[in-house]
Parts: C-alpha cells; sequence; structure tokens
C-alpha cells in the first residue's frame, strides 16, 4: 500500500507543481503588466522597494561609474534598455540581480571580480537573460503553485487511512521542494545562455565568461564554510556552469576578440581602494588572497603596490601563526611598487611591533608621520612609538 | 542584510530579557557590568545583558550607548560564537591587540550586523584608572539611509576587552546628546 501511495502523492505534487496557473504576458518593450493581474500587484510593491533602495546608503552614486554601467547594460539590453534601472550597490561579494519590474542591482563585489568589459557585459548579460525570460515571475507563480498543490496534498494525506500516509507526504514535499529549485536552476542556465549569445553577438571574445567562472571557482574552492546542498541551491554549481560555457565557446566558429579592458579600467579604477578595504573587512580571507592573486596577474595592473597592501592588511588581520611575517613582507613589498597608500608604512609600523621590533616599527611610523604630516592618528602614533610593545600569544 | 540587522536587534531584544529595564538617573553613579562606573548628566532608559548593557533616551534607533564587558580571547566583539577553526575570520578579540585592530573589530563588527559605511577616525589614546584606552569616532548608516555619528572607547582589562560606543543620527538626536555623551565619556572610570 505504501509504495503506491507514495509513488501516486509524488506523481501528484509533481503534475501539480507542474501546473502553471497562468500564461506569461507577451513583452514588448516598454511594455508594463495591467495592474489587475498578480504581475500587475508585484510591481507596485517592487516599486515600493526601489523608494527604498533609492535611499539607501550603500548606493554608489557616482555619475561617471554609473553612465559607464549603464551604457553597457543598454548594449546588452538593446531595444529594452529603457526599461531596466541599473542600482550599484556598495556590498563585497559577487552579486548581480533582477527585479521583474526591470531592477537591475550590480554588486561592487562582482565589478571588483570582473575581470574586463567581457567578463562584466557577460553578467549583465545573464540578468538581462532574467528578465526577458521573465523568470521572476515565472518562480513566484510556481511557488504559490506548489504551495497550493502541497497544501492539496496534505488534505488527502490527512484524510487517507494508511498510516504510512505521513510519510508519502513527506517525500512529496521533498520532491515538490527539490523541483522547486531545479527549477530555479534551470533559469540560471538560460540566462547563462543568453548572457553568452548577447557577448559573441557584440563582438566580446567569447571565452570570458567561464574564464570569470573559472576565477569564482577558485574562490569558491578556498572558502573555509560549509557549502550548501546541492539539491536545495538556487544556481547550478558553478563547475558545471564553466564546463558549459566553454563547450559553447570552444564550439563557435568564429569568436570575437573584444575584451573592453582599457574602458573597463578607466571607470573602475577610482573605486578600487574602497572595494578592495570592504573586500578585506569580509573578513573571508581565503576567498581574498585568491581574489588579489588574480587581480594581481593581470597583465595590465598598474596599481600592484595597493594590491600587496591589502595582501598586508589579510594577514595582518587573520592573525594566523606566520601572518606576522607574511603581512611585514607584504608591506615591505608594496613599498617597491606604484600605488601603494601611505597607510602601508604605518601599517608595517604595526606589523613590527607585533614581531617586538619596536626600533623598526619606529622608523615606519616616523616615515608615515612624514608622508603624512597631517594625519587624524598622529596622536596614536605618536603614543606607539612611546609605548613598548606588548607580548602576544597566538 | 536585514538577517544580520535582525540578529543585532535580536541582541539588543536578548539583552532586554535578561534583565528588567532600568533607568538610570541623571548624576547617580552606576556600576555597569562589574567593569565601567558611570555617571550620567542625562536620564536613560536601561537594558542588561550577561556581559552588555544597552541605554537609549529615545529607542535603540535613535539614540544607542552600548557597554560590552570582559569579552575573552577569541571571542566574537558582540557575542555571535568564538572563533574556531571551521569559523576562523570573524571579527574576533584576541589578547593583546594593537589599537588599529581594536578599531577594525567594532568597525568590522558594525559592518557585519548590517550597518554600512563604517568608519572610525580620530582615534585617542589615552590613559585611565591605570589602562590604557583608546577613544575614536564614529561614522555608519544604517540601510534605511539614516546617518550616524558617535563615539566609542575600548581597553583591555586583565587580557579581556571592555568597550562602549554610543550612536546617534546626525539629525536632530546626535546634536542633542553629544555634550552629555562626551561628558560621560570623560567621566567614566574602571574598577581595577
Amino acid at each position: 500500500m505504501f509504495p503506491m501511495l507514495k509513488s501516486l502523492l509524488v506523481s501528484l505534487a509533481i503534475a501539480l507543481v507542474g501546473c502553471s496557473s497562468q500564461p506569461l504576458r507577451t513583452m514588448e518593450p516598454g511594455d508594463r503588466p495591467a495592474e489587475h493581474t498578480d504581475e500587475g500587484g508585484l510591481w507596485d510593491a517592487l516599486a515600493e522597494s526601489e523608494r527604498a533602495l533609492q535611499r539607501s546608503p550603500l548606493l554608489v552614486r557616482d555619475e561617471a561609474l554609473n553612465r559607464y554601467v549603464n551604457g553597457l547594460v543598454c548594449r546588452y539590453a538593446g531595444e529594452y534598455c529603457k526599461d531596466i534601472r541599473v542600482y550599484i550597490v556598495r556590498r563585497p561579494y559577487f552579486n548581480a540581480s533582477m527585479a521583474p519590474n526591470g531592477v537591475m542591482q550590480v554588486w561592487t563585489g562582482a565589478l571588483l571580480r570582473a575581470e574586463n568589459e567581457a567578463q562584466l557585459g557577460f553578467v549583465l548579460g545573464h540578468e538581462i537573460g532574467h528578465f526577458l525570460g521573465q523568470h521572476s515571475i515565472k518562480q513566484w507563480r510556481r511557488t504559490k503553485d506548489t504551495a497550493n498543490a502541497l497544501s492539496l496534498l496534505q488534505l488527502i494525506a490527512a484524510g487517507s487511512p494508511s498510516a504510512n500516509a505521513g510519510d508519502a507526504f513527506d517525500v512529496a514535499l521533498f520532491a515538490a521542494y527539490a523541483s522547486l529549485f531545479k527549477y530555479s536552476r534551470d533559469h540560471e542556465r538560460e540566462s547563462d545562455q543568453h548572457g553568452f549569445e548577447r557577448s559573441v553577438a557584440l563582438g566580446y571574445d567569447a571565452n570570458q565568461g567561464w574564464k570569470l567562472w573559472q576565477a569564482l571557482l577558485a574562490e569558491e574552492n578556498a572558502r573555509d564554510r560549509r557549502k550548501p546542498s546541492s539539491v536545495f541551491a538556487t544556481h547550478p554549481a558553478t563547475e558545471e556552469r564553466l564546463t558549459t560555457l566553454r563547450r559553447e565557446a570552444e564550439a563557435l566558429a568564429k569568436n570575437g576578440d573584444g575584451t573592453g579592458g582599457a574602458e573597463f579600467n578607466e571607470a573602475l579604477r577610482p573605486f578600487l581602494t574602497t572595494w578592495l578595504a570592504d573586500e578585506v573587512q569580509r573578513r573571508n580571507y581565503p576567498q581574498t588572497l585568491v581574489l588579489l592573486d588574480r587581480l594581481q596577474s593581470r597583465p595590465d595592473v598598474r596599481n600592484a603596490g595597493m594590491l600587496a597592501y591589502f595582501r598586508g592588511e589579510v594577514f595582518r588581520k587573520r592573525r594566523a601563526p606566520g601572518d606576522d611575517k607574511r603581512a611585514i613582507d607584504a608591506y615591505v613589498a608594496a613599498l617597491d611598487l606604484p600605488g601603494y597608500p601611505a597607510e602601508t608604512l604605518r601599517d608595517l609600523g604595526y606589523a613590527f611591533r607585533r614581531v617586538q621590533d619596536t626600533e623598526s616599527a619606529n622608523r615606519a611610523f616616523a616615515d608615515y608621520l612624514a608622508a603624512r604630516p597631517k594625519a587624524d592618528d598622529r596622536a596614536l602614533i605618536e603614543h606607539l612609538m612611546q609605548e613598548p610593545v606588548r607580548t602576544h600569544e597566538d | 542584510m536585514l538577517l544580520r540587522l535582525g540578529t543585532f536587534g535580536a541582541l539588543v531584544m536578548l539583552v532586554a530579557c535578561n534583565g528588567a529595564p532600568g533607568l538610570v538617573r541623571p548624576n547617580e553613579p552606576v556600576r555597569v557590568q562589574r567593569v565601567f562606573e558611570v555617571e550620567s548628566p542625562i536620564e536613560w532608559a536601561r537594558y542588561r545583558g550577561i556581559g552588555n548593557e544597552t541605554w537609549t533616551v529615545d529607542g535603540t534607533a535613535l539614540n544607542r550607548l552600548t557597554f560590552l564587558a570582559n569579552i575573552r580571547d577569541k571571542h566574537h566583539i558582540f557575542g555571535y560564537g568564538r572563533q574556531t577553526r571551521r569559523n576562523p575570520d570573524g571579527p574576533f578579540f584576541r589578547t593583546g591587540m594593537e589599537p588599529n585592530e581594536l578599531r577594525d573589530l567594532l568597525v568590522d563588527g558594525l559592518a557585519q550586523a548590517g550597518f554600512a559605511n563604517v568608519g572610525a577616525n580620530n582615534v585617542q589614546p589615552g590613559h585611565r584608572d591605570g589602562f590604557t584606552t583608546y577613544r575614536f569616532d564614529l561614522d555608519l548608516r544604517a540601510p534605511n539611509g539614516l546617518i550616524y555619528k558617535g563615539h566609542a572607547l575600548m581597553f583591555e582589562r586583565r587580557e579581556r576587552l571592555n568597550v562602549a560606543f554610543w550612536f546617534a543620527p546626525t539629525e536632530h538626536y546626535h546634536g542633542r546628546d553629544v555634550a552629555a555623551v562626551e561628558q560621560l565619556f570623560a567621566d567614566m572610570h574602571f574598577r581595577q
């Protein structure tokens, strides 16, 4: 009795979840859904969220940067350009998102990680894929239908004389939720495809998409946190996306060679210090070190001193065994490279204090005060130059 | 981010649940967490927790004075757990931290709690009651757009970290209370 009931409930769950309650509207440029529809209601709610986003202190309001990112979005969106409003959000994680009403969020962590315009364009094209595929509304309706179907199944299971009906319902519940997450992963694959195709159409190097995923995979593998289960992952595994995109790029008869590196660097360089400081503040050091390695290995790197400084910052903050020495090495290396900030000298002083080298510490502090005579931490530095070094236990 | 702010809020609520809310009367000495000895020129509502206290005049979104006492080596500044091999990289206090590290601890902790653009500047060292103290100014923003300013004071006592920080929105509340809070910070003493 139990296996039959179980398979019946699972089949019913899948069949009911699969029924979409409403057809999708035909989306023309400039269109918006009718107010009396569920999508119209969703847009109204999203308009309120957008107003909150516009007030957010996390918004990067720099005109030149916004102009650059908006221009790239327009190239990828084509005639749908006016339907999309881009918001750059100061968050140090790799993320971009697209709401069904055309609100696109691009996090600074994504800007920091994209190596060139082609890579950033791929990410933006992916998000535009979600918009054009109406994925959010599809997912929303699917979630609603799943909840309705599960409520019905729960009633059937409750009314069943079988003692195993409860267990069967649990299995159906698991299957329904897994199918919901799979649906989301399918949308991600579809959007990857859209981003890839638009990049090719615009003449960008089609290999940049998988190269970005390769870099993200290296960061993912470096992280020291537990990974989520793949059954309930909303996105496909990075490795799978990388392989698919690479295969497609290699299968192309003709590949573009544009990467847009120069324009991209021009637009983003002014923000690199702030975004790297935000990245280090995340305190996920293994990932930050992988990222710094990658930024340092770019052929057009102009601010190697700053990257070396932030490497020192990672070691200074992490305090793992041997990190004091690594921090000193990184700061000293930074001083020989272009673009190091004056704080390198100060933090080198702190690093020397940690290894009980008062003389070198005071010399570095003195150099810092000479380089920044009006430093707001002058009183503190002068105090430290008089203060004996404490012993540390790690 | 909402989740983290929620957690920070929950911490405040937990603080509220841990002890009966009390009142801090003006110009009456108060002992806080057996570490701080405070005399305030203004009145506050007081919520006592284990190892922490929150004082407020108009509600914690409008002004918040927080005391964190006896944070042990390898413990999170806001009590979100301990540094472990699985969780090695949060703002965890380590005995013997330099003043820049102490400052980063609070800044990173507030950023982790969901505040944005958190900055600390004008670090001033001092000596009080036999301890080396570090005072600095705070700047931060809440996700709802409110801009806060405030002060912080940190010092190590018996190899444990003690922190007092206050912030209020720049619109009205900071200006209204800043002189009183500066006096409170200046008059604060610490038990040996």
